[in-house]
């Protein structure tokens, strides 16, 4: 009997200690960003450092989740992590169809922990991924109030403040932010609001901090450097932002942000079939919408009208899909429209409609030219300047102020507008720049 | 066996609530989708160590070693991994047993250095063996595409001494082609500066660890265990300091009358704001502020016993703050976790508070988590030395400093299980390859050419 429990003694104590060993261990090594206090190295695609294995090892991770919670169905951190995966899913494939998959998930996970950090706070990031920025900015605000000082929360407050136009609000939220954890993640939000607030070399001197600050081979890095080439491109630094996004497929040679950042310099210094090439291959690795509408934009300026049309539909296909997985595209449908001359009338509708959701100067722009196209102009006039607000350097819609100003007669004032758009970047649009330099010409004194 | 089973299904959820989760950021159309997660291995301090030198004839010397970048696999070029020259590296240390670490401070700051891109192959290579990598700076360097080079700077309650600068800190190893003497770029990487310092700044060898693998198969254990750490490599910074520079009364080991010391390393990154005046800029070179975004003392602490959602603010705040964070100390939830699991009690050998927290035991005014240790204990030599520590009649190990020897894994489990698990361990009871008995004390890392995955 004494060597029985004995025995059973031991066998406990090494369960015991390997356990405390595993714990320990595991949090300690295996969690690379565990400091910022949301992460689960195992379910991180990008924790891996080998980038072209990431898809096969997170649909191994949803497996191994799915079937845990077969012989568990109540484990609801399971439920949570499941619904992460999914959204990782969705941002590796650009399949919209994973978001319902995360919201039940999640769902699940609420329902058996209801003030679960990781569980609210991955609502926040879901709703801003359909769109949904009042919603994600509700979510946040109560992971925030759950534990205000983990860092996760206020990027989605301050991403969800962006969309809804409380500027303001969002920088005191990046603050707050970049004081708990200066990081890539806070140190490239506050670059987006400084580029908003027309400070260019201050966005420039933070999203180059960002890059820096990123995990070499990471996909987050591999974003914020496409992001930091296209800043470069809306100042009309082709070779600096070719560069950059040469630099990103270096590390990452399907990354498609960058491939069709460089279609797009491609574009701009006039060799189209190499765009088409590239916009073509992006949308091959992943349809996403602006990335098509490009390619058909370009087809169109090479007179491609049959390719060009069936880019275009595949745009509606796509928002069908998207509006079916319950993704709000209203804005930039109306914007597509807006520039395609198509369904003027109901455009007008549906930009007001975005409009109130997102009452941001993005929301204004896209309602001022819709309004224009509909020979609006006063009304536009009206939206265009609230696009203006706060000094962005943004060339498409000093374009589109231009524009309007023109029909109102406004000629001082148009040819401000226009030759500030094409100073800051005379490749700013497929579509507009010969329009642009057209409408110049006619107020020439 | 159910039992068992269950047991082992709690552990993970236990390994989860640890961790924490991931929200991943998401993509969809237009807006901004900025990362949510930084992944941030480069600010990600692994191991602290402070020890009385062992080495032959510098017995007089204080030794302190931060590793940085968990698991570095030793192939992943072309880029391979580099400090952060976005990261403040510091070491931190009290002196007169107050607790506050601000009496002497180390910083180290590293810039990278783009040397062209190698002519012969028109393309930016970090290293290449054209021709092979023989030294860190001249003729044989050539191959160095990227160098990065470093400042160490030494506060001594606010007064400023710059140790030394562009120092050039050891490349990652990536190979006998390229770098065919790799022992002699590690040795040209370790500089004598000021004041008696000697300093190193590169990769080495992981010396943690730890049987891992059999642990996630379900406790699949094995004697021996195999050292899952084995293979990966760390970036590691290493200073050697005269005691007398770091005690109070700049006395040596066995004269001063304080030979108690505190320290934690910590990294930290700019602190920016948000919205400029016009003209404003980001960086002043003198006016640097930064932000404290991780610090390490004693090992366990930041993993195992601060709960994942204060993780953030405990990084962030100094150590003299600790005692808002005394219940993790007094009810460590290591030893709840346990009792969720088995429901056998768990209790730990002493207070931890005593160890961890105070140079007082008993005495809890103040609180502040620092890796202490006494350098009036005379050092050990390396093959005398007990991973075990304290708990084998070694008194130059953890928690009186730390070595890279010791098996904090095995101490800590015996220390807070208690007196039922005075032979626990995971059967992995030394590193994958033998520690040196000399600076910077880390074992040479594994080349990216020769190290295959295959154990062990």
């Amino acid at each position: 009997m004494q060597s029985l429990s004995q025995n059973r003694t031991l066998h406990r104590v090494l369960i015991l200690a390997l356990i405390v060993a595993f714990m320990i261990i595991a949090s300690w090594r295996f969690a690379p960003a565990y400091h910022s206090g949301l992460s689960f190295a195992h379910l991180d695609p990008f924790a891996s450092d080998t980038s072209s294995r990431t898809n096969a090892s997170m649909d191994a991770q949803i497996q191994t989740l799915q079937d845990q919670l077969r012989s568990q169905p109540d484990d609801w951190q399971a439920y949570s992590q499941l619904g992460l995966a999914y959204l990782q899913k969705a941002r590796e494939t650009g399949d919209p169809t994973y978001y319902q998959k995360t919201e039940e998930a999640l769902d699940k996970a609420l329902s058996f922990q209801s003030d679960d950090y990781a569980a609210i706070s991955a609502k926040g990031a879901l709703a801003l991924a359909r769109h949904d920025f009042a919603s994600a900015l509700e979510w946040a605000e109560k992971a925030k109030q759950i534990n205000p000082s983990r860092t996760y929360a206020y990027g989605v407050i301050a991403d969800a403040q962006i969309e809804l136009g409380h500027y303001a609000e969002s920088a005191q939220t990046l603050q707050t932010m970049v004081d708990l954890r200066p990081d890539m993640s806070s140190y490239s939000r506050i670059s987006y609001l400084r580029e908003l607030y027309g400070d260019t070399d201050g966005a420039l001197e933070l999203m180059q901090l960002a890059v820096d600050s990123g995990t070499p081979n990471a996909e987050n890095t591999a974003w914020v450097r496409t992001q930091l080439a296209n800043l470069y491109f809306n100042m009309g630094n082709l070779d600096r932002a070719e560069l950059e996004y040469q630099r990103t497929l270096q590390d990452r040679p399907n990354y498609v942000y960058a491939i069709a950042g460089l279609g797009r310099v491609h574009a701009a210094r006039g060799d189209r079939s190499e765009a088409i090439k590239l916009l073509n291959q992006a949308v091959d690795i992943m349809p996403m919408p602006e990335f098509v509408i490009i390619l058909g934009d370009l087809y169109q300026a090479t007179d491609q009208q049959e390719a060009a049309r069936q880019q275009y539909e595949l745009v509606e296909t796509i928002e069908k899909l998207y509006r079916a997985n319950g993704v709000d595209m209203d804005m930039e449908i109306a914007l597509f429209n807006a520039d395609h001359d198509q369904n003027l009338e109901e455009t007008v509708a549906l930009a007001r409609k975005a409009y109130a959701n997102r009452p941001s100067i993005h929301g204004a722009d896209a309602l001022a030219w819709a309004l224009y196209k509909t020979g609006d102009y006063q009304q536009a006039q009206k939206y265009s300047e609230e696009a203006l607000q706060l000094g962005t350097k943004d060339a498409l819609k000093l374009f589109h102020a231009g524009m309007i100003a023109l029909e109102l007669g406004n000629k001082v004032q148009a040819r401000q507008y226009l030759e500030q758009s094409l100073a800051l970047n005379p490749h700013f649009s497929i579509l507009y720049p010969d329009e642009a330099r057209r409408a110049l010409e006619t107020l020439q004194p | 066996m159910r039992k068992y089973f269950k047991g082992v299904v709690m552990s993970f959820v236990v390994l989860a609530l640890m961790i924490g989760l991931a929200p991943a950021s998401s993509s969809a159309a237009s807006h901004r989708e900025a990362p949510l997660i930084s992944l941030d291995p480069t600010a990600d301090i692994t191991d602290f160590f402070m020890f009385r030198s062992y080495e032959t004839g510098q017995e007089d010397k204080i030794v302190l070693v931060m590793d940085v970048i968990p698991g570095e696999e030793p192939s992943s070029g072309p880029n391979y991994w580099n400090f952060d020259p976005t990261v403040l590296y510091t070491f931190n240390i009290d002196n007169n047993k107050d607790g506050n670490a601000n009496d002497i401070r180390f910083e180290i700051q590293f810039k990278n250095e783009f040397r062209g891109t190698n002519a012969d192959l028109d393309l930016f290579l970090s290293y290449v063996a054209l021709p092979p990598i023989t030294a860190l700076d001249g003729p044989g360097s050539e191959g160095l595409g990227l160098r990065q080079t470093y400042t160490v700077t030494m506060f001594n309650k606010g007064k400023k001494t710059v140790l030394g600068r562009d120092l050039i800190a050891v490349p990652s190893n990536v190979g006998p082609r390229t770098m065919p003497d790799y022992e002699s770029l590690t040795a040209q990487g370790i500089y004598e500066v000021k004041n008696g310092v000697r300093v190193f700044a590169g990769q080495r060898d992981d010396p943690f660890y730890i049987d891992l693998g059999a642990v996630f198969d379900t406790l699949n254990l094995r004697a021996p265990g195999t050292d899952m750490l084995s293979g990966f490599n760390v970036h590691t910074i290493a200073l050697e300091v005269p005691a007398s520079l770091l005690t109070k009364d700049k006395k040596s080991v066995d004269d001063t009358s304080q030979p108690i010391l505190g320290a934690y390393a910590a990294t930290s990154r700019r602190a920016v704001r948000v919205l400029r005046g016009d003209g404003e800029r980001d960086r002043d070179d003198d006016g640097d502020s930064w932000v404290q975004v991780q610090r390490l003392a004693n090992p366990l602490v930041n993993e195992a016993i601060i709960g994942t959602e204060d993780k953030d603010r405990w990084n962030a705040l100094d150590p003299t703050k600790e005692k808002r964070f005394v219940e993790y100390y007094t009810n460590p939830r290591l030893a709840t976790a346990l009792e969720a699991v088995f429901g056998a009690d768990a209790a730990p050998l002493l207070d931890l508070r005593d160890v961890l927290l105070t140079y007082t035991p008993g005495n809890y005014q103040k609180l502040s988590e620092l890796l202490r240790l006494d350098i009036s204990v005379a050092p050990v030599a390396l093959a005398s030395q007990n991973p075990l520590t304290v708990l084998a009649g070694d008194n130059a190990g953890w928690p009186n400093g730390r070595r890279p020897i010791d098996d904090v894994t095995d101490v800590a489990i015996r220390v807070i299980g208690g007196t039922n698990y005075a032979t626990a361990g995971d059967a992995v009871d030394a590193n994958d390859l033998p520690l040196p008995e000399a600076f910077p004390f880390l074992s040479t890392p594994w080349n990216g050419r020769d190290r295959i995955h295959i154990n062990p």
